[in-house]
Order: C-alpha cells, then structure tokens, then sequence
C-alpha cells in the first residue's frame, strides 16, 4: 500500500507541479498587471490584495480544480478499468483488501499533494505577481513580499485543500466508480468523476466561505 | 442462498481446518453466473479469515495490467505472507527449475507488464504467484481446467509437481461439465449459511 501511496504521490504531487506553478503565473502576473493599470494604489498595496486573495480563496480553488481535471479523472478511469476488467474481484479472491489497497492511497497521496501544491501555487503566484510589476527588486526584497502572508491563512489554505480533495474523492469512488460495469461505463466514469469532484470541492469551498462569514458577522455583532 | 460477506459459514458446522492434505475437494455451486459469482465471492471471503495460507488459480484479469508481474506476484505475498518486495524475486528463483527458465527468463518475466506477455506465460506467472504463497488451500476457479492458459497436460502436471501437497478445492458450476480428468476428485457437498 505504501508503494502505491508513494506513486500516487510522485503522480498528483510533482507531475502536477508545472501545471499549477504555471497557472500560479498566470493569475499572479495578471492580477498585478491588471490592478496596477486600473487602480491608483501602490505595488505594496497591490502585493498585499494578492496575497491575501490568493492564501484565501484563488490558491484553494485553483489547487482544487487542477487536482479535479488531472488526478480525478486519471484515478476514476484507472480504477473504472480495474473494476470493468475484472482486476479487483481477482484482487479481493486473492485475500486483498481492495479498498485498502487501490481506493486509500489513491484518495490520501492526492490529498497531501494537494496542501504542497497549494503551497506551490499561492508562492508562486506572489513572486511573479512582484516580478511582472514596474519596479525593481533585489532576493532580499523579494523575501520580504512573503511576510505579508498571513500563516493562519495559509494553515487554513493548506488544511482546506487537503481535505476537500479527500472528500470529493472519496465521494467519487464510492457513488462513481462502483456502477461501472461494461467498457463504454469508463469514459462515462471519468468525465463523471471530475464534475462531481468540481461539484463537491466548490461546494466545500463555498459552505467554508458561508461559515466564515457567518462567524464573522457573529463576532461583529457580539457586545 | 443468501449470504453476507461478514457471516459466511458452512451448514453442519463444516469446517476446512481438519481436511487431509493433498486432498482434491470438487464443490458443485450454482450454475446461474451471477450467483456463481457471489458464492465464489463469499467462499474467498470465508477461506482468508481461516487460519492458513490459501492460493487463488484465476483465468479472467489474473493480474493488474498497469504494474508488473513482480508487483504482482508481490500484492498477495505482502497481504499473506509480509514479504517484501525485495524478496520476491529470490524466492522465486526457486521454482525456475519447475518452468524450466534460465535466470534472464525469470528476470525478463518479473519485469513485464502482463499485457506484454504470451497466454502460456501468463498461466506460469499465475502457478508461479500460487507457489510463492505456499498455501495449504489452492482455490482453482472452473476456467483454469475448461479454457486453461496452459496446455491442460502441461498445466496439471505442473499443478501436481509444484502444488501437490496442497488441498485443492474446485470450486465447480452445478451440472454444467463433468469435472476435469486426470484428478482423483472428491465431490463435497457444502452449504453456506447467511
């Protein structure tokens, strides 16, 4: 089991690291340009709204759904595969506990990868944001940008990834895999897969959000 | 017959522990392919709570074709027997002799995907993962004699030769074929109960 919790981790966490540092750029570099030209607000303010932006809300939500349009689909059509093809009843009469074996690494590695890439992708949004702005500056000032991340933000961001992408995949192979039965069932269960995994993470992500702003107003309201 | 896979038990309190060794035990389920199924299920469930080894001769998806016949052969051993990984091609060397392989045969078949492999080495790899077990029970499914991936001769001597001390159990479809040749089978009679 560990084998395959070290694989699915190599798979989720580090093939998936490109695509999100890439999409990190994108929307780092973007939101600082885009601030920059439109509102008369200095680059320290601008890096200070991305970064909170993004350890808040935009570094979950884009982990969340790199992880549903890479992981999800290639877990829920390699586990449709092993169940049409007979692999995991061979499996079970072989004495193997299937769901220990092919179910739980396969929703645990996906789920700590997805605390590093959100890491990954809320630090590199923040260094190209500053990289892209018109002004110049030196490692040191460079480091000093990440002082304005917030580490409960962070711990939150890092916690919430995790967690939501557990449950959007356990959610999948339970109600979306098993019903897979003949050979057209797999491309069905993948596509299947990912929207539901999208469904049940934004879902998370928006009660998490609903909660927040509940206990806000709450405390606000407290004398 | 309806069973749950938390309580399957034989009727008349029948037990698999006090069964002779080297006995060829043929057990008639039924014939309809889904309950086949489910009884095979729920028998498989039955003999890994025992308290000994058992092996499993499959025909259909012997193997996960996304790793290799070492993981394979590993998956089982690791849940049976905790053997690690790095044992299992040692162990296996032992049994070259029985499929008459050189050491690069061994290490050539280790390496593979199943998919990349002829049936005929398909069905060894499968004796070969059986043996590594060492098992006091060998589950043989009905395909392994009726559509064999090794030539039936070929296949029971191999059978006998590596597996003979073992107790085999066929588990048989009901009155769908006479029951292999070449093997003293004793039809036994079980029930399982919910």
């Amino acid at each position: 089991m560990l084998l395959v919790f070290f694989r699915q981790l190599y798979y989720t966490g580090v093939q998936s690291a490109g695509i999100v540092m890439l999409l990190a750029a994108l929307a780092g570099g973007g939101f600082v340009l885009t601030l920059q030209a439109s509102l008369p607000i200095g680059l320290a303010t601008v890096l200070e709204l991305l970064a909170s932006l993004m350890a808040k809300v935009l570094g979950v939500v884009f982990t969340l759904l790199v992880l549903a349009a890479r992981s999800v689909s290639a877990i829920s059509t390699e586990l449709a595969l092993v169940q049409v093809s007979g692999e995991r009843t061979t499996l079970e009469r072989l004495g193997v506990d299937s769901r220990l074996y092919l179910v739980l690494p396969r929703v645990l590695a996906p789920a700590l990868s997805g605390a590093v890439l959100y890491l990954y992708f809320v630090f590199t949004a923040l260094l190209v944001g500053a990289l892209v702005s018109n002004q110049t500056f030196d490692v040191w000032e460079l480091m000093q940008i990440y002082r304005s991340l917030d580490p409960l933000q962070i711990l939150l961001g890092l916690l919430r990834t995790s967690l939501f992408t557990a449950l959007a995949l356990a959610f999948v192979l339970r109600f979306s895999i098993r019903r897979a039965r003949r050979l057209p069932d797999i491309p069905l269960a993948a596509s299947n897969g990912v929207f539901q995994a999208i469904v049940v993470m934004l879902l998370l992500e928006f009660s998490y959000q609903l909660l927040l702003r509940a206990i806000t107003l709450a405390a606000v309201a407290a004398p | 017959m309806k069973l749950t896979h938390r309580s399957p038990r034989f009727a008349g309190g029948w037990l698999p522990g006090p069964v002779a060794e080297g006995a060829r035990l043929a057990l008639p389920l039924p014939e309809q392919a889904a309950a086949f199924e489910s009884a095979v299920d729920h028998l498989c469930a039955f003999w890994y709570r025992q308290p000994f080894r058992t092996a499993y001769l499959t025909v259909r998806a012997p193997f996960l074709e996304n790793v290799s016949i070492l993981e394979n052969l590993w998956i089982p051993l690791a849940w049976q027997r905790s053997l690690p990984l790095a044992q299992v091609a040692r162990h296996a060397s032992r049994y070259r002799d029985l499929f008459g392989w050189s050491e690069p045969d061994l290490r050539h078949l280790l390496a593979s995907r199943p998919g990349d492999l002829p049936e005929p080495v398909l069905g060894c790899a499968v004796l070969l993962r059986a043996l590594l077990t060492e098992p006091d029970w060998l589950l043989i499914e009905p395909g392994w004699f009726v559509k064999p991936l090794l030539p039936s001769a070929q296949g029971l001597a191999l059978l006998e030769q590596g597996l003979g001390c073992a107790r085999w159990l066929l588990l048989w479809p009901e009155q769908q074929a006479p029951l292999p040749p070449g093997v003293p089978w004793n039809t036994i009679q079980l029930e399982l109960d919910a």
